[in-house]
């Protein structure tokens, strides 16, 4: 008896620390020019290369039962600004904007094109507004 | 003790429980009531991760490395933490016995689990055992603190019971939370406390935190006869034999073996010099720890410095160009500038039927010229002027 409680805390522990590690509702998958992938995570600083172009993919799970914020209401600001292709000025133009694709129930996942084209430290913010707390996510890119 | 005072410290733990439970409660019902349109008196917390103080462990690392919070954290919870570190490094870890809902909550199962079980209850592991499963404490506190640091995220919170308990109920559910929570109020009917003893993060670090405590339970060895009552009585299994004073850091000073002691000043919760100050009574031990929990609290809420979110800096009116951000909106904007609204709409030239709440990010939707760019340029200039 006191071997299978040791035996199914330690596996309840376990469970729950890798439960813990993965706790990310969104999800960050860059993929450099020369193809190679790179997980990116929120606030810390990825380097760029100046003029190059970039791909990044977006997962978003919901995690919660009811999601009031539709996924496609997802917005992106790049320098406090909407991402948009228009805005050549932007220091990270984006190219193309991909569809959100439904992965499977609560799971999408979009694609993003863009290029950078001014050297410095630049903020991606991935903001979803929900009366439940939603997300405020920030990339950091250091293009050099 | 007397019988008197057995029962009277018992019911004052038991009352500053159940009054604490309900205050947090009524913090998450407040948010609930505002979103069904009630009108409330106080001001309303929506982000319940504020006021949780292990946030204040779990962004500790963001913090030292580069000064910034993990999202979701704010300058609260840290002052929460100091309330909890000053009960803790005074008279230890009262915290968890005293106004931990978690805590109360699972020893309210377990005395329906006293009740049902009797001598079976509290016997699910040995003394070995359950010594070596608290150790799993430090593993956990370890791991959310590497990790959180690591994913700058609070990593905890889809297992964290304690957010499971104020929101079973809601849409903002984790499952893994309530997966956690059903499982160790389960367990809670064949052992004391089973979260606080095994995996409690917060618990671990207060147990280290307690060892410097002046005050502790303290075993006078002329007058105790040995008759091991406080032993059996201790919900957390700690044996008392030969000892002086209690170091476990298990101890969270809930009092069951002073209250279990027959021999007058065989066992007392004091200071180690002379006079012995002795927390004897109970309403002194309990007024003790809601103010020493208070006092940061208070302190922070008098200096402004108590932020549950961002809103607290742009309330104060002292937002800076900086810290403006797309996200905010136009009130946002006028109030943290200290500006009149009419200001702000002429200075941008936004039209009048445009409603305050809409954010600066989507003003561009109304006017493609009113971009985050132009509105920090008329807004730079206005205050050059100003």
């Amino acid at each position: 008896m006191k071997k299978i409680t040791l035996f199914s805390l330690i596996i309840f522990s376990l469970v729950f620390l890798s439960i813990g590690a993965y706790a990310c509702e969104m999800q960050f998958t860059l993929t450099t020019p020369g193809g190679a992938t790179v997980n990116i995570v929120p606030g810390r600083e990825t380097s760029l290369s100046l003029g190059e172009s970039y791909a990044l993919q977006v997962d978003f799970t919901q995690d919660h039962k009811r999601c009031v914020t539709p996924v496609e209401e997802t917005v992106y600001l790049v320098s406090e600004e909407k991402w948009k292709s228009t805005k050549d000025y932007l220091p990270l133009q984006l190219v193309e904007q991909g569809e959100w694709a439904s992965v499977s129930e609560g799971v999408w996942t979009q694609e993003i094109q863009f290029k950078t084209s001014q050297k410095g430290l630049w903020e991606l913010e991935i903001i979803r507004e929900c009366p439940k707390g939603g997300i405020d996510e920030t990339l950091v890119f250091q293009v050099q | 003790m007397n019988r008197g005072t057995v029962i009277k410290h018992t019911w004052i733990r038991r009352v500053v429980q159940i009054s604490f439970y309900l205050f947090v409660l009524m913090i998450v019902l407040s948010h609930v009531f505002e979103r069904q349109g009630w009108n409330l008196p106080w001001p309303v917390l929506r982000n319940f991760h504020a006021i949780c103080p292990f946030g204040a462990v779990e962004t500790a690392g963001r913090l030292i490395l580069d000064g910034s919070f993990i999202p979701k954290t704010h300058a609260s919870n840290l002052w929460i933490f100091y309330g909890v570190v000053l009960v803790t490094i005074t008279i230890g870890a009262a915290f968890c016995a005293y106004l931990c809902p978690l805590g109360s909550i699972q020893e309210w199962i377990g005395r329906l689990g006293k009740r049902l079980f009797k001598k079976k209850y509290n016997r699910i592991a040995g003394t070995k055992m359950d010594r070596i499963l608290g150790y799993m404490r430090y593993g956990v506190l370890l791991a959310i603190l590497v990790q959180s640091t690591r994913m700058i995220t609070l990593v905890f919170q889809k297992v964290d019971p304690y957010y499971a308990l104020f929101h079973f109920w809601s849409g903002d559910l984790f499952l893994g939370g309530i997966g956690v929570l059903g499982i160790i109020l389960l367990l809670s009917l064949f052992v004391e406390r089973p979260w606080c003893r095994w995996l409690c993060p917060f618990g671990a670090l207060l147990g280290i935190v307690q060892l410097i405590s002046p005050w502790k339970i303290r075993r006078n060895s002329e007058l105790c006869n040995s008759c091991t009552a406080c032993t059996k009585a201790c919900p957390m299994g700690i044996d008392f034999t030969d000892k002086k004073a209690v170091l476990d850091t298990r101890c969270n000073r809930c009092g069951s073996c002073l209250t279990a002691c027959r021999r007058e000043g065989a066992l007392t919760f004091s200071l180690p010099v002379k006079p012995m100050l002795k927390l004897r009574d109970g309403l002194v031990t309990a007024l003790l720890i809601v103010v020493l929990f208070a006092t940061p609290i208070l302190i922070a809420h008098a200096g402004g410095w108590y932020n549950t979110s961002n809103k607290a800096v742009i309330e104060r009116g002292t937002l800076v160009m900086n810290e403006l951000k797309g996200s905010m909106t136009l009130r946002d904007l006028a109030t943290g500038f200290d500006m009149e609204m009419e200001t702000v709409f002429t200075l941008l030239g936004i039209p009048p039927q445009v409603p305050d709440s809409t954010k600066i990010y989507d003003l561009e939707e109304i006017d493609e010229s009113i971009t985050m760019h132009t509105v920090k340029m008329e807004l730079s200039k206005y205050l050059k002027k100003g």
